[in-house]
Parts: C-alpha cells; structure tokens; sequence
C-alpha cells in the first residue's frame, strides 16, 4: 500500500488511543484496516472476541461506505477509533451517495432486519446492530453521511489492562 | 490483492456427487467473487454433496455469509447440500446473528457431515 500516492494516512499516538485512517473508495484497503484496528484494541487490552467483534464492525461499515457512500473511485473514506474507559468509539465518513444510498442506510441503522435469505447483501448493518452498543448517523452539509459506533467491553470482560509499547518508558 | 482465502476441493469417498471444500483464510468482501466462481463451477458440474470445512476458516463478514446461504439454496434446488463444519465460536456467532444457524446444515466435525451424506442415501 503506497501511502502518499493511494492518499492513505493513518496518525495516532500511544496512549492517546486515538486513530484516523483516510483511504481510498477500495475494497481492497480493508482487510488491513480492519486487522489494524483490532490490533490496535488488542493492545489496549480488549479480548479477543472484542478484538474480533471489533474487526467485524469496521469491515461492515467501511465497505457500506465504500460501496453505498461513494460517487467514484476518487472518493475517500475516513475512519476514526478511540479507546477509552473500557469501550470503543467508531465513527466511519464517507462522501455521501446517492437519496436511495442514504434512505437505505437509515432503514438499516434505525430498523434493520435481515434481507430474505436468497439476497446476498444487507445483513452487514445486521451485524454491527448487534455487536455495538450505540449507533447513530450524522449527516454534514455537503451531503458526507458519518456513522457513529459504540461498543463497550463485553459484560464478561475485566477492564482492559494496556500493554505497554516498546517505545513507552517505566517513567 | 484479495485477503487470502484458499479452497482445497477433494472427492468424498463412498458419496455420489460428493465433494470436501477445505476453506482456508478471511472470507470477506475481496475474495467472494472467486469463491462464488469456484463453487458454483462445482454445483454446475453436478457436484451438488458439499461438505465444507471451516476448521482454518479464521473470518467470515456479512458477504462471506451471503454466498453460504446462496451455496445452500443453490445445492438444495439441485436436490443435493452443502453442510458445514469445524466452526469456530467468532465466525459461528456472526453466522447466529443473522440467523443463518436455522438455514445452514452446521456440524461438529466433517466426519459427522459426511455420515450424515450417507445416511440420505
């Protein structure tokens, strides 16, 4: 993945927990993001299945974006992650896509229920409904449609304890 | 560059039709295309007893799931299955989200899916 010409950047500093990812409207940029970022509550001390929990919401929600929240291939979408007292806020940007794009994703957020069992698509919305504990959708002015996630530790879960960086110092 | 997923495709001794597919890797939005392909090439083919082994299936999303429920209803119109096994815990609860547990034909291990084959017939 290069970086400057694909327009992807990625900032965060340890114990800050915050991240932001832009990338380009690419399927292909996913599995590493996703992967990145349970990585990242790995490191904050989150389980695996949070971490696995975690995969599965970025996935959902960038590829809908990527898919129902772009114009072209010149679009982009951002990501954002804290971790923080033992939960994780998302939110995921996308461009904006078409009314019928921005109708559908309400439906979903706000009263989803599974497509018929022969359509392929429309569960991953589904999906993240289940897994988080808040959703919500901004949308901004010039159409850019950013969906907000919530997911606190699972009742089962001991607070996450961070590991340490190899650059963090004792001090 | 798709996420890697692998498909060993082997015959099932003793069943008519019959086909293993091992799945190997992340089942997700960059790769279901070729599996699509790959599997439906089979059921076209007449292979329509397919036992799928997710024992080193790491990761399935909402996609992934939308052709195992297609592979199905596909085997089934064929008057034939597709049953699954070796699931691990995160990929079986996304597969009981969506409530594709009641529609899919899950089992503990492939023996068992394969006893199973034998017994239709």
């Amino acid at each position: 993945m290069d970086s400057q010409s694909k327009n992807t950047s990625a900032s965060g500093a340890a114990g800050a927990a915050g991240y932001s990812v832009n990338l380009p409207s690419d399927l292909e940029y996913i599995p590493p993001l996703r992967q990145f970022v349970a990585e990242i509550a790995r490191v904050e001390g989150f389980s695996k299945k949070f971490c696995f929990r975690t995969e599965i919401i970025v996935d959902e929600l960038v590829t809908n974006g990527i898919l129902h929240g772009s114009q072209d291939v010149h679009s982009s979408v951002t990501l954002a992650a804290k971790f923080e007292d033992g939960a994780m806020n998302l939110s995921v940007q996308d461009q904006g896509g078409t009314r019928q794009n921005l109708e559908n994703l309400k439906r979903a957020v706000y009263s989803p229920k599974p497509p018929s069992n022969d359509k392929k698509k429309g569960r991953g919305l589904v999906i993240v409904q289940m897994l988080s504990s808040e959703i919500k959708i901004d949308l901004g002015e010039n159409g850019q449609t950013q969906v907000h996630v919530v997911k606190t530790k699972d009742p089962d879960e001991n607070q996450p304890q961070r590991e340490k960086l190899l650059y963090e110092s004792d001090l | 560059m798709d996420t890697q997923i692998e498909l060993q495709i082997s015959d099932l001794d003793n069943v008519p039709h019959g086909k293993l597919i091992k799945f190997m890797g992340d089942l997700d939005a960059t790769n279901v295309e070729s599996t699509l392909d790959q599997v439906t090439k089979l059921i076209k083919e007449g292979f329509v007893q397919i036992v799928a082994d997710f024992r080193n299936l790491r990761y399935v999303n909402s996609t992934g799931l939308g052709i195992l429920l297609h592979f199905s209803k596909t085997a089934k119109e064929k008057s034939g299955c597709f049953k699954i096994a070796n699931v691990n815990d995160n990929v079986y609860e996304i597969i009981e989200i969506i409530g594709a547990n009641t529609l899919l034909d899950i089992y503990d291990n492939v023996e068992e899916a394969i006893a199973s084959l034998q017994s239709r017939r």
